[in-house]
């Protein structure tokens, strides 16, 4: 029955790992970047999500539209000032910006807001309900409930609307793209900061069952990235699905084995995938 | 009038360095100085790898750690001379350089980056929870390798000739045949390939030294503040730490560590004075300032931006 | 004469297409041979199959006799195969001098020796004059000879040319053409080319293979292999073939 509920657990905070990593892989996917500031995003949205709820008492599960809209704004500026000076480069200075970005805002969150730990006490999220010997905490089934919707939306999105497909064809082929209309910049911007807002929404879902402080978001750049390695590179469903696994796969590990090993499990899962099927589990192209 | 040597700029360099704790006598400047050296040699390591042979690697505080720990440890476990945990701190991390390169140069561009940093990672982690044996996350005391009086004086000394085998070891690759490889393998691994390099074994041939200084730095730093921890020795902002230097002063470049952390460690210092906590501040926005306006470094200021900007990679080259 | 390069039923398969079916020919020391054939016919992969780049699913390749089949590129070239690429690939960052010397640098260790060696071979290119410049600045014609300005500079017997002459004007080709004439001044006794100007394969090639869709179809003398109608009809289509049924 513990195992039960190691899955169904590991199911649960998949569900949020699915809405990181869809970010990262939308990124990824259209712009061949790789986010090192995800992570960062996410912890700017724990705080949005925080002082939201300590100051204005605004429910992190009411209102995360607005806290990812604020920071896909924010994404869509650090975009223009300077991501864009670095798409068309190496990777080596890509990497270099998205890393010094996201040290910086770690190092301001740190000026700002302190490095103290926060909790926030939500009493909907607090409560327990289960079934049979199962017992689930309602914060993570909302966390997670909403998690799964926002990426179905974003399936959707890509799927059927005019933007979507723009989204879509820049990724398979964005030298063609312009060929077609489509303005590769904004499409860019655009993807960037849909990316980060699914990072910061993710942030603001997480803070009614965990906590936060400026360096929360580091273990998730690395882990939403193995996720899209797992589901296979720039797919947002592959993604999804393997932000599920990886919640489970942590889950096990903590269960069978030790709590402080389940991290270890997302850098060896990384290794192995990407040595031995680098197309993903669900990828098509390598 | 007899013309001075090429090399006199260097030595007097050198020459100033090693004179300083006989005329400097605030600690906290010598100690300042043993950091920007410290760092020097950090940055000049990551340069064998990162800057002239082109891989990103952001797992270089696993050698690092490695250095820190093998000299803590066999000193504490086995009584040995801490100077001898130094030199097994080296070979363990040319071990773990073997290791590790063999398994993440498979990779290119993002996926070897991102898999040093995992590297690390896994490292990181073994340590913090293998408790019995390396004191967990708490860390322990880092054994003194010269003994009291003047200390400080005595870890520069031992400081300094570490960065003097650094540079000399780069003033020879920056002019060899390997070190045109390996700048071959930076900007092209098909031509490199094409004329006669052969990549994997060149860039294991890199990261052989460039782990061995990195664990070297990393003993010496340990030693000097008395303390090694996964927090202080392992984390990912030394690999950071090190790639910033280096890019910072100019990749494939020999002055270009020491430039980069001297401004580093410079900066770090005067934000110090008026905010706490701004370290990851101020690598973070030179890390942005780098790329986006200076990617050949700080040298290239000196000598004419176009011919340094080549050195470190053009953006937009013709490979993409 | 000695038979420099042997490629032996060699074929390669990239998931569902067989780039390279089954193709047999040979190049002989002194010979100019240059591969033809219509887009797709696979030209390019046979370079890279003996090159190293690409590994045969079935076949032999030999180089003077030793067996190189399934060998790694730095293999090939030390050995003393030299090649360009159809799109060309410099070292963008470094000067001209220095792109070459990578290649002299393989029997030239010490860094001046290598760079005299450089100075020469670009003397005979035509590109001493911008020996300093950084590659990146060249335009496409001074980059392609830079290409086979490095490739020469390894000291290989044979040289491989992919397309060298795509997107070179008349007298660029001209000048490249005499180039290939008088690589024999630097130790190169056998040239194979892949190209799609005629003109330039009538005039210096001593025989051409021709490929279509990875198979060889035709070999021989240019100028019987171009009234062979398998190629005429390879390149056109059936319709052309003289005395061809509509």
């Amino acid at each position: 029955m513990a195992f039960v509920q190691a899955f169904l657990n590991g199911l649960l905070v998949g569900g949020v790992y699915a809405l990181i990593a869809s970010g990262m892989a939308l990124i990824f996917g259209v712009m061949r970047l790789v986010n090192f500031a995800h992570g960062a995003f996410l912890m700017l949205g724990t705080y949005l999500s925080y002082y939201g709820w300590v100051l204005l008492g605004l429910n992190p599960y009411l209102f995360f539209p607005l806290w990812g809209a604020v920071l896909f704004l924010f994404a869509v500026g650090i975009y223009r000032v300077l991501v864009r000076r670095v798409m068309g480069a190496n990777d080596f200075l890509q990497i270099l910006l998205t890393e010094g970005i996201s040290l910086a805002l770690v190092g301001l969150a740190q000026l700002v807001f302190g490095a103290d730990y926060r909790q926030i006490n939500l009493p909907v999220a607090n409560r327990i309900t289960g079934f049979g010997s199962l017992h689930f905490s309602v914060g993570y089934i909302l966390s997670f409930a909403v998690s799964l919707l926002l990426v179905i939306a974003l399936t959707q999105f890509l799927g059927r609307t005019e933007m979507g497909r723009a989204i879509r064809a820049v990724a398979q082929n964005r030298s063609v793209a312009p060929l077609m209309g489509i303005r590769v910049e904004r499409v860019s911007a655009i993807t960037f900061g849909l990316g980060v807002a699914c990072a910061g929404i993710a942030g603001a879902l997480l803070l009614p069952i965990f906590w936060t402080n400026p360096t929360v978001g580091a273990p998730y750049t690395l882990k939403s990235f193995v996720i899209v390695v797992l589901g296979g590179m720039g797919s947002v469903q592959g993604a999804a699905l393997g932000g599920l696994l990886l919640g489970v796969a942590e889950q096990f590990t903590a269960y069978t084995w030790a709590d402080r090993y389940a991290e270890v499990v997302n850098f060896v899962i990384f290794l192995l995938v990407l040595l031995f099927r680098p197309q993903g589990l669900f990828g098509g192209k390598a | 009038m007899k013309r001075l040597p090429k090399w006199w700029p260097t030595a007097l360099f050198f020459a100033v360095l090693l004179s300083m704790p006989l005329w400097i006598t605030d600690g906290y400047v010598l100690q300042l100085i043993f950091r920007v050296v410290i760092f020097a040699v950090l940055g000049m390591a990551w340069n064998f790898i990162g800057g002239y042979a082109g891989q990103l690697s952001l797992g270089h505080v696993a050698y690092f750690g490695i250095g820190a720990y093998a000299m803590t440890l066999s000193t504490e476990r086995i009584g040995w001379n801490p100077w001898l945990g130094v030199i097994l701190g080296a070979l363990l991390a040319a071990v773990g350089a073997l290791i590790i390169g063999s398994i993440t140069f498979r990779l290119r561009g993002p996926y070897f980056a991102l898999s040093t940093i995992a590297a690390a990672e896994i490292i990181r982690v073994l340590v913090q929870n293998q408790d019995q044996l390396t004191h967990g996350a708490v860390g322990t005391n880092a054994p003194l390798l010269f003994q009291a009086p003047q200390l400080d004086g005595k870890f520069f000394w031992g400081a300094v000739p570490l960065l003097g085998a650094a540079f000399a070891l780069s003033t020879w690759i920056h002019n060899s045949r390997f070190g045109y490889r390996l700048r071959a393998i930076r900007e092209n691994e098909n031509t490199a390939m094409a004329v006669g390099v052969n990549p994997s074994r060149e860039k294991l041939l890199a990261l052989l030294p460039s782990a061995v200084f990195t664990a070297l730095a990393g003993s010496m730093y340990a030693s000097y503040f008395s303390f090694v921890g996964p927090d202080t020795v392992l984390t990912i902002e030394i690999s950071v730490q090190a790639a910033l230097i280096a890019m910072l002063g100019g990749a494939a470049t020999v002055w270009g560590p020491i430039l980069g952390s001297i401004v580093l460690t410079l900066t770090s210092e005067i934000f110090k004075t008026y905010f706490e906590h701004t370290h990851l501040v101020v690598y973070g926005g030179l890390l942005i300032v780098v790329v986006i306006f200076l990617p050949g470094g700080v040298i290239s200021l000196f000598e004419g931006r176009k011919r340094f900007r080549r050195e470190s990679g053009p953006i937009g080259s013709v490979q993409g | 004469m000695a038979r420099i390069l042997e490629f032996e039923k060699v074929s390669k398969r990239f998931g569902g297409l067989l780039a390279t079916n089954d193709v047999s020919f040979h190049v002989d020391e002194g010979e100019i041979v240059f591969l033809i054939g219509p887009n797709g016919a696979g030209k390019t992969t046979v370079f890279n199959l003996i090159t190293g780049f690409v590994k045969p699913d079935a076949g032999t390749i030999r180089y003077a006799g030793q067996d190189i089949t399934g060998g790694e590129p730095y293999q090939a070239t030390r050995l003393g195969i030299g090649r360009t690429f159809q799109v060309v690939q410099p070292l963008p960052a470094l000067t001209v001098r220095e792109n070459v010397m990578l290649g002299t640098f393989l029997q030239n260790p010490r860094r001046k020796d290598a760079a005299d060696r450089a100075d020469q071979v670009l003397e005979f290119m035509g590109l001493r004059s911008r020996a300093d410049q950084l590659a990146s600045g060249l335009p496409l014609a001074q980059r392609k000879l830079l290409e086979v300005a490095r490739a020469i500079g390894t000291g290989a017997k044979l040289l491989l040319l992919d397309e060298v002459m795509a997107g070179l004007n008349p007298r660029e080709g001209e000048e490249v053409v005499g180039l290939i004439r008088r690589l024999r001044e630097f130790g190169i006794t056998s040239v194979g080319g892949v190209e799609h100007i005629m003109r330039i394969v009538m005039s210096l090639a001593s025989r051409v293979v021709v490929l279509d869709q990875g198979r060889k179809i035709a070999e021989g003398p240019p100028a019987e292999v171009v009234h062979d109608p398998k190629v005429v009809e390879a390149y056109l289509g059936s319709k052309f073939v003289a005395g061809a049924k509509q």
